[in-house]
């Protein structure tokens, strides 16, 4: 099928086609209703409005810095996240049409997915191992953003929401950790929610809203999976909207205020901008689809080097969703998700463990309830909340490690040094009684 | 630029385009056939492969549990299960019309919802249901059970002959 | 460009995982296993119909959905692997296609699989299916355990067709596992863990080990290791997995009246023999715990020489009730019928055939130390289970203020109401002078200091034994003293395990009999040195001699007490 680069003419006035030609025109009138160009962009217009006249694209601005695009700047920490995220999303809703939150059948399903349900026991891999890998990618993410500075002014908003949402990968992973009803979950949470219990005047009420009854048991289960499925999903789906449109209002990903030599598209004064790039059409101007290269009239500034969003950034975006792929399907062909016995409350495991990202948390705990379980996370917490209103000038945005942010730079990384020795401390040499062991 | 540097332009990067686009085609062509078979499985991951219900093969006992002449209606598998002489047979209580579940009598089967009336063969006499009672087909295991199974349908008349 | 490469690589890649995907997603052992049984099947199928059917038939999962027996709702699907259990053509066949035995009555269709050889109903691969993976809690059970199962409805053990259970659970007495483990409605003691409901708890392997070597499950236990033979073992585990509480079809009712069946049948009196007690003392194990000659158990006292030491009265009186002369003994009661307690007593007052070495520190060695230790410390191998615990003799506070005398008599007559016996059947009175001395010199390292001079103690009790004083005393007791000796005057105080020696417990009889009013004065108003007894001096004399009263009513010795005060 042969497709213009421009819409299809409308209909036709006057004299009505026949009704052969018609029906021969019907594909490609489908087509057009649907998309408007051509599937492979083939100039500059068309790459321009390849992304801004897409509903799934248009969360790109038409085009992206260079620097942007450089793997060093990001990591593609955010994205990586991101596509985790959609891959759980996607193999929570399978996964659901098997599951029943009941602690009579929640196991038997465990059982049924993995040996009786076709592909179950991969897409309960995947999404296990996706599970546990979001978490690590968003801390990474974080740790990105705060040591290249890219969570100062204007961007301080955008650093709240994105804490928020880890909070919510940690609480989300921690709800969906019950689901199995096995040993490890029904302890892991027994215990994690036991932490809770430390908080000052709420402790008590929390656990047992959240629990829904003293132990964990049905009420539990069915509390959990509520809100893994449905409430928690739906805030972080929110929030992530709204963390991408901050990224773009805030004026796109972090950058130094000056940028260096080779991010500066060389223009002389006298060369003139290759305008025939564009095709001439009557009445269409580009003013918001393309920043002409030279210099801005208004500051004589330099302008950063810009490439399209198609291809470059949604080619790197690809690359990116199919390494998750690549990476949790390799994982959940090779490492079978952790399923141990049918959860017995009588029983309880020596020792009993926390998720693994709680064991920091545990282990604080073992020091001193109180503070280990309640008051250094809140206040480190409410550190990561405020971190961005602390930075008392300018400078160091978009540079990783920058001179003038060595103070809070190294505060953070101790923090994040502390909590993942305690982290490893708690996961692998503490063995019965929480006694310190040795792993090997 | 004028039309003829264009043409050469297009001479010396027509080796490296061609590779470009083969790469490039390759690649999506490989993410088509991954999301295919992805796609592929995941439906059939939705079709259950056990029951967690009744199951729709299921042993009713050996044949020297059913007297000759007797009919056993299975309220729970919504089947009626008969024996003449030597022959058995399994018939569906469920009404061809809407769903409903029929009841066994003397001289046939009664809808208690829409009032059809079938016959001891199934057959429609009365009522609104468009075609007969369905018949399933009764096995034999290694063992020696009776074994019924609900998916596979069959003639109406087709009974399984045992020993005496 | 760069990108392009990018995306080229890692689609190849995932291509390449998909591959592998669609492998592990679709190569299922089950399938295999069905293939071949149709294969054997149909080389097999005695008419064409058959043939036909097996023809037609695809791979699919087979499942049974069971209830009752225990669970709701149970979903056994081995015979999605195990195809030939119900054909009867593959009586000779291999795992997985094997002709099950003929168990008469039951039937897969209502039975299922997992409620006798247990593993995991559900799972599909071999792994899982077993239970070999550490974290199901029940793997499958082999022969012979599989009996073990046979008790889940039928809770009586002797059934012909399960010989392994019916000896595991003779096995049980036998090894004298009553004496000291709780088994619904089969025995009750106290020292071990309740094993009522082991098998529920505990796999094959774990049971094994507990028995051949207890202390890898459990570092601290007492249990001793039994050594025994190989059937032995087996047997003994069959039994034990077979205790799961209760069985599926009983209420407590029934259970209650299938335990009374369960009682054994007790002989009659009758008399009995030196051999016969030999016979159950070799039977029970005693030496599990005890010594007997060359055979230990490193945790009761040395019995070679028990003749010499106690009598047959003293002995049969311990079996029956091993409180009965030490009132906190630690040995179990084996409830052992009246004529098995006899002989082993009459075995045991036997065993006389014994010379004691002549040199002090050989003495010590053979008599001593196996309660005492061999450095004197108190610290024997048996002295963990007895109480009072053996004097330690390094304690040089307590033993230059112990006056000789008691000393000797200690020796010689032993200590009633504790583990000390008498030996004066084979040390004679000088004898017993020496080894006290020896001891002395040897543990202490000093010679004996001066004694102060004696005390002035009063010739007679002066306040009467009445239920006014003894009230009396009580409130003091209750005020000064129940932190070491206890509320209930037991010498189990709160303080009391922080202190060696450990608060006597004043309600041991036997002892408190030989104490005199006047020593019991004497140890109130000036304490004990080198032990945590405080004196009490300033408490009025009256306060003083009410305790001794209140002392006299709970020992139970009352006025009555012999007072020897050796």
């Amino acid at each position: 099928m042969s497709v213009d680069r421009v819409p299809e003419k409308p209909l036709p006035e006057g004299d009505k086609p026949g009704l052969i030609s018609s029906l021969k025109q019907m594909p490609t009138r489908i087509y057009h209703s649907i998309f408007r160009y051509r599937p492979v962009p083939q100039n500059e217009l068309e790459q321009a409005q390849a992304v801004a006249d897409n509903f799934f694209f248009h969360i790109h601005s038409a085009k992206v810095r260079e620097r942007s695009l450089k793997l060093k700047t990001t990591f593609g920490l955010g994205m990586l996240t991101l596509n985790v995220f959609l891959i759980l999303c996607a193999t929570g809703v399978l996964l659901m049409f098997y599951y029943v939150p009941s602690p009579d059948e929640a196991y038997e399903r465990m059982q049924d997915l993995n040996g009786a349900v076709f592909f179950g026991r991969f897409l309960r891999n995947v999404h296990r191992w996706a599970a546990e890998a979001m978490v690590v990618l968003a801390v990474l993410h974080m740790m990105r953003v705060f040591l290249t500075g890219a969570h100062k002014s204007p961007r301080e908003w955008n650093w709240v929401l994105g804490v928020v949402l880890l909070l919510l990968t940690l609480f989300m992973s921690f709800t969906g950790y019950l689901l199995p009803w096995d040993q490890l979950a029904y302890w892991a949470v027994t215990v994690g929610t036991a932490i809770a219990k430390y908080a000052p005047l709420i402790g008590e009420d929390l656990r047992y809203v959240l629990l829904g009854a003293d132990e964990v048991g049905g009420e539990a289960l069915i509390r959990f999976y509520v809100l893994h499925v449905a409430v928690l999903p739906a805030i972080m789906f929110a929030l992530i909207g709204w963390h991408f449109w901050r990224i773009r209002k805030d004026g796109g990903l972090a950058r130094p205020t000056t940028p260096q030599k080779n991010e500066v598209t060389p223009v002389t004064p006298d060369e003139q901008p290759e305008y025939d790039r564009f095709p001439k059409t009557e009445g269409k101007t580009y003013g918001l689809m393309a920043v002409i290269p030279i210099r801005t009239p208004q500051t004589g500034a330099d302008v950063e080097k810009q490439v399209h969003s198609w291809p470059s950034a949604l080619g790197r975006e690809l690359v990116l969703f199919v390494i998750t792929l690549l990476a949790l399907s390799l994982a959940a062909i090779v490492w079978d998700a952790p399923l141990e016995g049918p959860a017995d409350p009588s029983h309880p495991p020596n020792p009993a463990k926390a998720p693994w990202y709680f064991l920091g948390l545990q282990e604080m705990v073992a020091y001193d309830a109180f503070w280990g379980g309640i008051g250094i996370p809140t206040i480190f917490v409410l550190l990561a909340f405020v971190a961005p209103y602390l930075e008392r000038r300018k400078g160091g945005e978009g540079v990783w490690f920058h001179p003038s942010r060595s103070a809070a730079n190294w505060t953070f990384l101790s923090i994040m040094l502390l909590l993942t020795v305690l982290t490893i401390i708690g996961t692998f040499f503490r063995g019965e009684n929480w006694d310190f062991v040795v792993p090997w | 630029m004028n039309r003829l540097e264009h043409l050469e332009d297009d001479r010396a990067g027509a080796v490296k385009k061609t590779r470009r686009s083969f790469i490039s085609w390759f690649s999506v062509g490989a993410l088509a056939v991954c999301a295919g078979v992805m796609t592929l499985f995941n439906l059939i991951f939705l079709k259950p492969r056990v029951s967690q219900g009744a199951a729709s093969k299921f042993r009713i006992g050996k044949p020297e549990n059913y007297a000759s002449g007797s009919v056993v209606e299975m309220k729970e598998a919504k089947v009626v299960v008969r024996r003449d002489g030597n022959r058995i047979a399994a018939i569906s209580t469920i009404c061809t019309h809407l769903g409903c579940t029929v009841n066994s009598t003397d001289v046939g089967f009664e809808c208690p919802c829409h009032g059809s009336i079938y016959d001891l063969q199934g057959d429609v006499v009365a009522g609104p249901a468009p075609e007969p009672l369905a018949w399933y087909r009764v096995g034999l295991t290694p063992s020696g059970e009776l074994e019924i199974d609900k998916q596979s349908v069959v003639d109406a008349g087709t009974y399984l002959e045992v020993e005496a | 460009m760069k990108i392009r490469i990018a995306l080229f690589v890692s689609s190849l890649a995932l291509t390449l995982v998909v591959a592998g995907v669609i492998l592990t997603a679709t190569n299922e052992d089950w399938r295999e296993h069905q293939s071949a049984y149709y294969d054997a099947a149909l080389g097999q199928a005695s008419s064409d119909t058959v043939k036909a059917a097996i023809r037609e038939s695809g791979l699919e999962i087979k499942q049974d959905m069971l209830t009752g027996f225990g669970a709701d709702r149970r979903a056994d699907r081995c015979r999605t692997c195990h195809m030939a259990v119900d054909d009867p053509n593959f009586v000779d066949g291999t795992e997985p296609l094997r002709t099950h035995p003929d168990v008469k009555g039951h039937s897969f269709n209502e039975f299922g699989c997992t409620i006798c050889h247990e593993g995991q109903g559900r799972a599909l691969d071999k792994y899982h299916a077993h239970g070999e993976d550490k974290h199901w809690p029940e793997p499958i059970l082999a022969a012979p355990y599989i009996e073990a199962s046979c008790a889940r409805c039928h809770p009586d053990p002797y059934l012909d067709e399960t010989p392994h259970l019916r000896r595991g659970r003779q096995l049980f007495e036998k090894y004298a596992c009553v004496g000291c483990h709780k088994m619904q409605g089969i025995s009750r003691g106290t020292l071990g863990p309740d094993l009522s409901d082991i098998g529920k708890r505990y796999r094959i392997k774990y049971l094994r080990e507990s028995i051949e070597d207890p202390a890898a499950n459990m570092a601290m236990t007492i249990m001793p290791a039994y050594r025994m033979p190989e059937q032995d073992l087996v047997d003994l585990v069959v039994f034990l997995k077979s205790r799961r509480g209760k069985t599926i079809f009983e209420d407590p009712i029934t259970l209650r009246t299938k335990t009374r069946k369960w009682k054994k049948q007790q002989p009659e009196p009758h008399e009995v023999t030196v051999e016969d007690g030999k016979k159950s003392f070799e039977d029970r194990a005693c030496v599990a715990c005890h010594k007997m000659g060359m055979k230990d158990g490193g945790l009761g006292p040395d019995l070679t020489f028990a003749g010499l030491i106690r009598d047959a009265d003293y002995m049969e009186a311990h079996l029956a009730d091993p409180r009965s002369h030490t009132p906190d003994s630690n040995m179990p009661n084996f409830w052992m019928h009246e004529t098995e307690r006899k002989a082993i007593a009459k075995y045991l007052a036997s065993l006389t055939d014994y010379r004691a070495p002549l040199k002090p520190e050989e003495q010590y060695m053979e008599l001593c130390a196996r309660c005492h230790g061999e450095r004197g410390d108190g610290n024997g191998p048996a002295a963990a289970n007895l109480v009072p615990r053996p004097r330690e003799f390094t304690n040089a506070k307590f033993f230059n203020w112990l006056p000789d005398e008691r000393g000797w008599a200690a020796i010689h007559e032993g200590v009633p109401g504790t583990a000390m016996p008498a030996f004066r059947q084979m040390l004679s009175e000088a004898q017993s002078k020496a080894l006290f001395d020896w001891i002395r010199e040897e543990f202490l390292k000093a010679k004996r200091t001066e004694r102060r001079k004696p005390r002035k103690l009063p010739t007679e009790n002066p306040v009467a034994w009445t239920p006014e004083s003894m009230e009396r005393g009580r409130i003091i007791y209750q005020k000064r003293c129940y932190g070491c000796h206890g509320r209930f005057a037991d010498g189990r105080g709160p303080n009391a395990s922080e202190m060696l020696p450990r608060p006597r417990n004043l309600k041991n009889t036997a002892y408190m009999n030989n104490v005199s009013d006047i020593r019991l004065w004497e140890s109130i108003t000036h304490g004990i040195v080198g032990t945590g007894m405080p004196p009490w001096e300033y408490l009025p004399d009256s306060q003083r001699w009410d305790l001794v009263n209140f002392v006299r009513g709970i020992s139970k010795t009352g006025a009555a007490a012999k007072g020897s005060d050796r």
